[in-house]
């Protein structure tokens, strides 16, 4: 370019300064100065940095300045006066641009370069360029600038040419669009959404991945405040929290936030969002560089895993549980042997001591102190006898589970049969609600009419004053669409103490010790049921009533 | 002594037997026997016709259910109402008045009444 401005104006011909020197009516000085002007030109041209060539309208070379011959490695002497000048940038015969200007055949110049235009700034002039392959021993890229001489009449009398080695700066230009290229590419294929911003917030470049997102061209949202783009109008908080983070990063702060965007389809996706200030070499904030990424399927993968971790505490309880279970059922089978012995041991003795204070009693004279204290002995036999009973039901082994079709009805009603006399003595009504066509369950008759005998009696003996009792019977569908019997037994007694609903089924845990309750009936019942792969529940509310809810599979 | 009952009572336990024996037949419509050997036991019943054999399960000289097979093998005994007494069952199975094989049978410990009121339901008295 500065070539072109030192010859925008056209360049007066030596030749023609020759003629003027020649002309005999000037003065002498003048010729003396006109030598001096043409030496001096002589000079600039030859002493230039930039390389120059100049051929007259019969396109014979008549300067080919120093320039020149180092850039084509032809001199100046085997040229001047030849039209030789092409073999410098070619091994064929082809027109130079100076040829084709002296030519005036501008309109055919696509035939001879790819890369050209008319000058800018000088008139007739002819700008081309291209790579030159081994010219003067290495690749060039020459960019050729010809302005055309006229005379004072106005005729073509020569063509300036200058080149200009510009290599360095088109291999570097290259580099540099090869790396933008890289750049783009990396910027336009990553999964992450990256922009870049004025320090005020309006988004000047997006990439791709964030533009698919909301399906928008860059268009729509370039030159735009970024909280005004898609990515952020569903959420006037968050355009506002956005808003405030342009205006902490435009200071200098590293901004990071989680964020939602609505996608093209309307999909919430969770964005762990940053703002970063970039600076120049001077420190001041130019631009502001939002990224997002995407962590919808992160979150998804850390919910999943919190949740088999929770399956997997839970499995581990559920194992520890077992184990207990496992262990508990292993010290009940041993203690049941010992309470088998032991009872037997037992019962013998207190069976002699029973008719041993019988007999006491019918013997001793009817006084008050002595049949009090043969009554309270006795009571304490048979109750000596429950405890034993009680025991045995609850640690003898594990009987095999013996299952057989059962009629659900008649199974409750001869379960009532064992307790039926004392609903006359406590004053109990009774009400029994059975579901017509109710299946017939398999289930072990025995181990779960204890169950219901349990169960039963703790019912009467919560209502010492009377009260009503109903059993339900239904089928039901549990969560996992299995069908269930359900037995429900509910009361009007005393109901349970809050504080104690969490051991009702603790083996010897019993809320009636004080009338003979050995803590055992619950703890048999719940581990009968659950040797059915059933539940029972009890759920009670002090001063209320209690419900016991008995679930069994209908297999 | 017609009219009253008379019993055979099997037990190895030598009080216990004392002692029923004593408040049965202080009711007055007792007749007891009573032994602590079964084999003995088996010998009384042949020569004595009870009207009611009570009878211990778990004696060391001979299981009682073995002695109830010698009784009903023996057209002597075979017709004599036999009721187990033993101390081993289960809570509920005494208030359903249930069988050991096809038997009656008297948990221990059992009350003087319990008894008598046993008796005479299988006895149908």
């Amino acid at each position: 370019m500065q070539n072109k401005q030192k010859i925008k104006k056209p360049v007066v011909g030596i030749k023609s300064l020759r003629k003027r020197m020649n002309r005999p009516k000037e003065s002498r000085l003048k010729k003396e100065a006109l030598e001096e002007k043409e030496r001096m030109l002589e000079a600039v041209i030859r002493n230039s940095a930039v390389a120059i060539f100049v051929i007259n309208a019969r396109h014979k070379v008549v300067y080919w300045n120093t320039a020149c011959e180092e850039l084509t490695g032809l001199e100046a002497k085997n040229l001047i006066g030849t039209s030789n000048h092409w073999k410098a940038f070619y091994d064929h015969y082809r027109p130079c641009v100076a040829d084709i200007i002296i030519d005036d055949r501008f309109s055919d110049i696509a035939r001879f370069y790819k890369n050209y235009r008319k000058s800018d700034c000088v008139l007739n002039g002819i700008h081309a360029e291209g790579w030159y392959l081994k010219l003067n021993g290495k690749d060039r890229y020459l960019v050729f600038d010809a302005a055309p001489v006229y005379n004072t009449n106005g005729k073509l009398v020569a063509v300036v040419e200058t080149l200009q080695d510009i290599s360095e700066f088109k291999t570097a230009e290259k580099k540099l669009q090869e790396n933008e290229q890289k750049m783009r590419a990396v910027f336009d294929q990553t999964f992450q959404f990256i922009g870049l911003m004025t320090p005020k917030g309006i988004l000047i470049q997006v990439n791709r991945a964030a533009l698919d997102l909301i399906g928008s061209p860059a268009a729509e949202v370039l030159g735009k405040p970024f909280w005004e783009a898609p990515w952020w109008t569903h959420s006037p908080e968050l355009q506002e929290k956005l808003r405030q983070a342009v205006k902490k990063a435009a200071g200098g702060k590293f901004i990071r936030f989680e964020a939602t965007h609505l996608d093209k389809e309307g999909a919430v996706h969770n964005i762990d969002f940053s703002l970063k200030p970039v600076k120049d070499k001077d420190g001041r904030i130019i631009f502001l560089l939002p990224e997002g990424r995407d962590i919808t399927e992160f979150l998804q993968a850390e919910r999943l895993l919190k949740e088999s971790e929770q399956d997997l505490q839970k499995c581990y309880i559920e194992f520890k549980q077992t184990q207990a279970e496992l262990i508990q059922a292993e010290k009940m089978g041993a203690l049941g042997r010992l309470a088998s012995n032991l009872a037997h041991e037992i019962k013998n003795p207190l069976a002699i001591n029973l008719q041993g204070l019988e007999y006491l009693k019918s013997m001793l004279p009817p006084d008050k102190a002595y049949t009090d204290t043969i009554e309270s002995l006795i009571k304490s036999n048979l109750r000596a006898d429950k405890i034993l009973k009680d025991l045995l039901n609850f640690a003898r082994p594990a009987a095999p589970l013996i299952f057989e079709e059962t009629d659900i009805p008649a199974l409750i009603n001869s379960s009532l049969f064992f307790v039926d006399p004392q609903t006359n003595l406590n004053n109990v009504t009774l009400t029994r609600q059975f579901a017509p066509d109710l299946p017939r369950v398999r289930l072990d008759y025995n181990q779960i009419q204890q169950v219901l005998i349990n169960v039963f009696i703790n019912a009467f003996d919560a209502m010492p004053q009377g009260g009503s009792i109903t059993v339900t019977a239904s089928q039901v569908e549990d969560a996992l669409n299995r069908e269930n019997l359900r037995i429900v037994i509910s009361d009007t007694g005393c109901g349970i103490k809050e504080s104690d609903i969490g051991r009702i089924f603790e083996p010897f845990f019993s809320t009636k010790k004080e009338t003979g309750g050995t803590g055992l009936g619950l703890a048999i019942s719940k581990a009968i049921i659950e040797s059915h792969r059933g539940t029972i529940e009890i759920k009670s509310r002090y001063g209320e009533g209690t419900s016991a809810i008995i679930s069994l599979p209908i297999v | 002594m017609p009219g009253k009952i008379k019993v055979l009572l099997i037990d190895d336990e030598k009080e216990f037997n004392h002692f029923v024996k004593l408040n049965l037949e202080n009711t007055g419509e007792f007749e007891v026997l009573a032994t602590e050997d079964p084999i003995v036991g088996i010998d009384l019943a042949r020569r004595n016709s009870p009207d009611l054999i009570l009878l211990d399960i778990y004696m060391p000289k001979l299981d009682g259910t073995a002695v109830a097979e010698s009784l009903l093998a023996d057209s002597l005994t075979s017709n004599i109402p036999i009721v187990f007494l033993t101390a081993l069952v289960k809570q509920g199975e005494l208030s359903k008045n249930s069988t050991i094989a096809g038997r009656h049978y008297i948990a221990k410990p059992v009350t003087t009444g319990d008894l008598i009121s046993q008796i005479k339901v299988i006895l149908k008295k």
